[in-house]
């Protein structure tokens, strides 16, 4: 990288933490700290709510998905502009009168302490591994592409995210978060730009289409019923619609966003600007995706983007057969670009399968080799296009933009673990009627604390990749779950208690044995999850109704 | 029939109303004209339907 690009880094990260400490005023009480007085606008909240739920595992991720299959996955969020429809007729107002700090704070009136307890601790479990994972997976990417130590690349990003999101609170990170938005958006569109200026060199943009289409990466739409596929319409427009109510219903990191908007019908807007937004903003990161494969056609993309074994291979006994390999891979990469520029879709499509398959064989030397079973290069596409084929200035935008996407999802999460930390936990069963300041304090460390955690769980989650599937896996297990606990609470007045405390753990423990024992994908975990808490929670509380009388109306 | 007691943290809390049964809060402005109204729910829905029936559309287009 040219000094030019590291300068735009470092200047970058030092904005973000001084605007971030400037924006702490009115956070000298917990209300401010946490809730940023319920004084935020929609727009503030909304760009927020975005930026929490795009980190940058989407972008070096997701930008990897549509290099590789094409725009398909944009599918996983059919079912988000319909839930949030729901919830701004739903929860949003029963949050807001229930004038609450987290979400389960409302499962206590509606339910007891226990529900309250058993739910929140289940989502700092979740959150707290995961916030781990969000700041592991794109540091693993960032260091190899940019020579950096893992620790580096980590304190990178936890260290001013740690010290806005602590001085800051809640406020600072939305502030921060729209900032980000911004940055990371105009930095993919102008890479877009490139991207064009690059492939229209050699073909038209008709051809482009063409060469898209004909390798199936355009067809984003597929309506075959099955659930043991990951992405279809039907998976995306049910199972994402459940996991998108669990996730901005129920998730307090998402709660929380929405919580500091400055009234109900702002908070609302700040949903439905998500509806509009999130799918066409999907939509330009997989394309973009799908551009770097074309614009791969007329420029000879690295046999494996993800060079971090190269050495160790080449120094083994399958060295040799690597290089046989490169060899093979350069020819077929020439076929496939003559092929591609006289516009034969047999031959482009042939000679793009003899790609596939030499990457594929090189994927199982590279395997064989280290023993690592779960090496892949899918989230190494994109830094490698950034960092080899970016202007110098807009190469450094884009690493800026990375570690943007990987400080807003991360400092969203950490305020929500503190707050719900202090709010369910310290200030509910420990310490009652202490005085605001006492409360403030505590919740500035309770961030310190768990940023911490998380910068100990990503170094350890970096050098172990069954610890990251397992965190990413754990969100399904638990949000249908919850989701199932929320209807109970919101849509019956029959359900008690005892049933939604139990319906809980059964939901979840059903969604275990299915996650292990059958094919069905992750995103139908999250319709069963919730069906079950809904069928076993109403079931005892219809068989054991509550005892306990409400008290009467004033 | 009297209440059941229990000496679990917050078990002896009498359970309160369900959210629709509260007071509006402050934060609340549903007095005032609400800029929600269904027909931006309506928007939403058409916007996405076209969105879909493009994608589709488009992936027909060039297969």
């Amino acid at each position: 990288m040219h000094l030019t690009d590291w300068l735009v880094v470092a200047v970058y990260i030092v904005w973000v933490v001084y605007d971030g400490l400037r924006r702490s005023k009115g956070t000298d009480k917990v209300d401010g700290y946490f809730l940023a007085n319920r004084s935020l606008p929609w727009w503030a909240v909304g760009l927020s709510v975005i930026a929490t739920q795009m980190s940058a595992v989407t972008m070096v991720g997701t930008t990897g998905q549509g290099y590789l299959t094409g725009l398909r996955f944009v599918q996983f969020y059919f079912g988000l502009p319909i839930a949030m429809i729901m919830l701004s007729l739903t929860v949003v107002p029963f949050f807001t009168r229930a004038k609450v700090y987290t979400a389960y704070e409302y499962l206590e009136r509606r339910f007891d302490a226990r529900v309250r307890s058993l739910t929140s601790f289940i989502f700092l479990m979740g959150r707290a591994f995961s916030l781990g994972v969000t700041l592991a997976a794109p540091a693993v990417v960032m260091s190899a592409i940019l020579g950096w130590q893992l620790p580096v690349t980590i304190l990178a990003v936890c260290v001013p995210m740690i010290l806005y999101t602590t001085i800051g609170g809640v406020q600072a990170v939305a502030w921060t978060d729209v900032k980000q938005m911004f940055v990371v958006v105009g930095g993919m569109s102008a890479t877009v730009v490139v991207l064009l200026y690059g492939i229209l060199d050699h073909v038209s943009f008709g051809r482009l289409l063409d060469l898209a289409g004909a390798t199936g990466r355009l067809q984003a739409v597929d309506f075959k019923f099955d659930p043991r596929e990951q992405y279809t319409f039907w998976s995306g427009i049910i199972g994402g619609l459940f996991l998108m109510l669990a996730y901005f219903g129920c998730d307090q990191s998402q709660v929380q966003r929405y919580l500091t908007a400055k009234s109900v019908d702002e908070a609302r807007q700040s949903l439905l600007m998500s509806a509009f937004v999130k799918i066409p903003l999907q939509l330009l990161i997989l394309t973009t995706g799908v551009l770097v494969f074309v614009f791969y056609l007329f420029h000879t993309p690295p046999m494996l983007f993800n060079r971090s074994y190269d050495g160790q291979v080449a120094a083994s006994s399958h060295g040799a057969e690597y290089a046989a390999l490169e060899r093979q891979f350069d020819a077929a990469v020439d076929a496939r670009r003559d092929a591609a520029s006289h516009g034969d879709r047999a031959a482009f499509l042939t000679t793009d399968g003899a790609v596939k398959d030499i990457r594929r064989r090189a994927v199982d030397v590279v395997r064989a080799t280290t023993g690592d079973a779960r090496y892949d290069d899918v989230s190494y596409v994109f830094p490698t296009f950034i960092t080899t084929h970016l202007p110098i200035g807009l190469v450094g935008v884009m690493i800026a933009a990375i570690f943007a996407a990987a400080m807003s999802a991360s400092g969203g999460e950490l305020n929500a673990l503190a707050t719900a930390t202090i709010i369910d936990f310290y200030r509910r069963h420990f310490v009652k009627d202490a005085a605001d300041a006492h409360y403030l304090r505590v919740s500035k460390l309770a961030t310190i604390g768990w940023g911490l955690f998380a910068c100990v769980v990503a170094m350890y989650a970096a050098n172990e990749g069954s610890l990251i599937e397992v965190v990413n896996r754990y969100g399904s297990f638990f949000y249908g779950s919850l989701l199932g606990v929320f209807i109970l609470a919101i849509l019956t007045k029959r359900a008690t208690a005892r049933g939604a405390f139990w319906g809980l753990l059964a939901g979840m423990a059903v969604v275990l044995i299915v996650a292990f024992t059958t094919p069905i994908a992750f995103l139908w975990h999250n319709v069963i999850g919730a069906a079950v808490v809904f069928v076993v929670g109403m079931t005892i509380s219809v068989l054991s109704p509550d005892v306990r009388e409400r008290p009467a109306a004033p | 029939m009297r209440p059941r007691r229990s000496s679990a943290p917050g078990r002896n809390l009498p359970p309160g109303p369900p959210a629709s049964d509260m007071p509006p809060s402050k934060t609340d402005d549903t007095s005032g004209a609400s800029s929600v109204t269904p027909a931006v729910y309506v928007r939403v829905i058409v916007l996405e339907a076209a969105i879909i029936a493009a994608l589709w559309l488009f992936g027909r287009s060039f297969h």
